[in-house]
């Protein structure tokens, strides 16, 4: 058998390609991968991040086993994310599918301003968030007053909590997903529809029957970062809500956290960090099997 | 339909517009140089003198008083540099930053520590002993009390320079025009509550957010009804079997009546709430009384001890900072000399911050002495002979305990389990978190 010859332009190819790669590979060995090989071996210490760490075996994924608060950090987590995901998606395919049918200036105009609340920062976003929330003063329920509705305690109630920092993160995230729906609705040849249109297809139908399975890559891609991205909230929740009331809002990221720095049990905080990437993993695993079918 | 979607999408858009450039209205706090932060942790000095660095998370005045300790101390000591350094607030009260620069061996020398933290960094070897530094005469002088809460496993290990105690503040205005008098027990306060909410004006507010104040306002109401989380020995829980569901009853009904403020527009530490009408009355402390005779002298406002149950005690919380210097530090010696030289010694540097600089009680009987003229105008008189004297130092519980305390108020507050169930499920959490090794 006859080894492969490589030309000397594909091996320029390859060298220039990993060239480019090389900069982000280096950065996910040290921040990424590296990290998570250390999170597996703390989490098989005992260990306070001040005291030398001590081995403990599997102690630690013993104890989350029989640990009712991370299993209920964990039904709220899921919760969230049944909620947020599919809100983010259709919400954000709404705004593209709006963003298209525009012509003219406003185009630009109204893309920009979508867009603008995503470069506003979590921790602002969380701020302002509870500004708008706010019981006594927040424009919400002034808003609510309005159509006669009574003042609501929004982020001091167990049962809206939820749902109130939704709104918070939805209205930061929708424009940047907005913008890439819309970049691939842009990619769809219009000969497609005005065929469809011919036989008879417009709106709805041609909107089932070629827009959407045309955007089932995008979608995959919006529905795995959006996913992994809801196991990950942490910022508005930590400043809204600190993961109340109640404890309503303590998701599992924050119950890590808490464990982790507040606590000290950092050995503990890593074996619950390393069962969440897992589960993060196994979900994105599911998903991804579950979207490329292209048939 | 063209121009409809048109008009929808401009207004969402013009909505999320509006709602993103609110990001403005935020105030910014004024803190010290950001270049002196920047420097830290530069240990180098001049002419070979020795650099003891100090984290404090104080502001304005407060911040100034370290400065100026610092140049006093440099006169006397001119081999030794003090450099004050600026830690946030957030980052201070949660441990983190002052944790992770022990854990890397960038710590400051000189640092504060509080009921809540002292026994964590003492175990972890932090904390410089000074037990030897204190001779007799100077430990007669610190109140038992304050002594006790800067002493681990016989060992004393910070100074205690403040004590700052809880009282309900109240809107005397409110209170005269529906001719009331300020509440006493329990079941007064609920009257009053009741009497004096509006709409707009909530009956009281307590601390109702997460976070290390939260426990120190809700503990006292706890110990007057003849309850605590731990026994004496510290070695079980002391929940069961006391009066402490009479705590979880009476403020879960006033929940239910819509008498308490659940969210409050900021921590209750500051007074502002109540001096700004959101309520008719606020459990907050001491060091509120200086803003109370400044910036808001033109209000209303009194002040009184916290009620008491029926059948109860007196009680109230002390609290306050202890300086501590850094076991792990180079120059550990210098930094205890210069915690006993601030705290121990002269007691005009003490009273020169809790009566200049702010307003809090020392726990030293000879800057109580000093300095009594201090206590005996205005609202402080409340605090000097109805408040002082029934406080009870804040324990140095371990954080699985405070965590469960926690807790046990948000669900009191938010939750929905019977007040009974809220005692024995802590009493159980309690138990579980002593028998863990």
């Amino acid at each position: 058998m006859t080894p492969k010859r490589i030309s000397a332009r594909t091996r320029n190819e390859w060298v220039t390609a990993y060239g480019f790669l090389l900069p982000n590979l280096i950065g996910l060995f040290v921040f990424v991968f590296v990290p998570i090989v250390y999170a597996l071996y703390v989490s098989l210490h005992d260990w306070n991040a001040l005291n030398p760490k001590a081995f403990s075996g599997l102690d630690n994924y013993r104890k989350l086993l029989h640990d009712d608060q991370w299993w209920s950090s964990i039904r709220i987590t899921l919760t969230f994310s049944v909620i947020y995901v599919p809100l983010l998606f259709v919400l954000s395919l709404l705004s593209a599918l709006l963003m298209n049918a525009l012509r003219g200036r406003t185009k630009g105009v109204a893309r920009t301003l979508f867009l603008l609340p995503f470069a506003v920062t979590s921790v602002t976003s969380a701020v302002i968030g509870m500004f708008m929330l706010d019981p006594r003063n927040g424009v919400i329920n002034r808003l609510l007053g309005l159509i006669g509705i009574g003042p609501q305690p929004f982020l001091g109630s167990t049962s809206q909590a939820m749902l109130s920092i939704i709104g918070v993160i939805l209205w930061i995230n929708i424009g940047y997903n907005m913008i890439i729906f819309l970049s691939a609705i842009k990619e769809i040849p219009r000969d497609y529809y005005e065929a469809a249109g011919m036989d008879g297809a417009t709106g709805w139908k041609s909107f089932r029957f070629i827009t959407l399975p045309l955007l089932r890559e995008t979608s995959t891609f919006i529905l795995i970062v959006t996913t992994i991205g809801s196991f990950q909230a942490l910022d508005q929740i930590l400043v809204m809500t600190k993961g109340g009331p109640a404890n309503a809002m303590e998701v599992s990221v924050l119950y890590i956290f808490k464990q982790g720095f507040e606590l000290l049990n950092m050995g503990y905080a890593a074996s619950l960090a390393f069962v969440l990437f897992l589960i993060i993993f196994g979900l994105s695993l599911v998903q991804l099997k579950l979207f490329s079918n292209r048939n | 339909m063209k121009r409809a979607i048109k008009a929808l999408a401009l207004l969402l858009a013009g909505f999320m517009l509006v709602t993103a450039g609110c990001g403005s209205a935020v105030t910014k706090s004024v803190g010290p140089d950001v270049s002196k932060l920047l420097e830290a942790p530069n240990t180098k000095a001049d002419g070979g003198k020795i650099v003891l660095r100090l984290w404090t998370f104080h502001q304005a005045m407060e911040y100034h008083f370290w400065t100026w300790l610092a140049q006093q101390y440099e006169k006397d000591h001119p081999n030794i540099e003090i450099r004050i350094e600026y830690v946030s607030s957030d980052d201070y009260f949660s441990s983190t930053r002052l944790l992770s620069s022990f854990a890397s061996g960038q710590g400051p020398d000189l640092f504060f520590v509080s009921s809540a933290t002292i026994r964590r960094f003492a175990d972890a070897g932090f904390l410089y002993p000074l037990t030897d530094l204190f001779t007799a005469k100077i430990r007669d002088d610190f109140y038992p009390a304050a002594l006790d809460n800067v002493t681990v496993d016989q060992e004393i290990y910070a100074v205690p320079f403040e004590m700052e105690l809880l009282g309900l503040f109240y809107n005397e205005r409110m209170f005269s025009q529906h001719r009331l008098d300020p509440p006493e027990t329990w079941e007064e306060m609920m009257r009053d509550a009741e009497l004096l909410r509006t709409p707009d004006i909530s009956g009281l507010t307590i601390e109702t957010y997460d976070g290390v104040f939260k426990n120190f306002s809700w503990l006292p109401f706890l110990w007057q009804t003849g309850g605590n989380l731990l026994a004496e020995d510290g070695s079980r829980s002391a929940l069961s079997g006391s009066q402490a569901v009479k705590m979880y009853g009476f403020f879960r009904d006033m929940v239910e009546r819509g008498l308490l403020n659940l969210r409050p527009s900021r921590p209750t530490t500051d007074i502002g709430i109540l001096a700004n009408g959101e309520t008719a009355m606020q459990v907050s402390g001491t060091w509120n009384i200086r803003m109370l005779e400044t910036e808001f002298a033109d209000q209303p406002i009194g002040v009184v001890p916290l009620p008491v149950p029926e059948g109860g005690q007196p009680a109230t919380i002390a609290g306050g900072w202890k300086m501590a210097a850094n076991r792990q530090s180079e120059h550990a010696e210098e930094a205890a000399k210069f915690v006993m030289w601030a705290f121990a010694g002269d007691p005009g540097i003490p009273l020169k911050w809790v009566s200049d600089v702010k307003f809090a009680y020392p726990p030293r009987k000879s800057v109580m002495e000093a300095g009594i003229q201090n206590y005996r105008k205005g609202l402080r008189v409340v605090f000097t002979d109805r408040v002082f004297g029934t406080e009870r130092e804040e324990p140095q519980l371990p954080e699985e305990i405070n965590r469960i305390f926690s807790d046990t108020i948000q669900e009191m507050l938010f939750g929905d389990i019977a007040p009974e169930a809220i005692v024995s499920k802590a009493d159980k959490a309690i138990g579980n978190a002593l028998a863990q090794p």
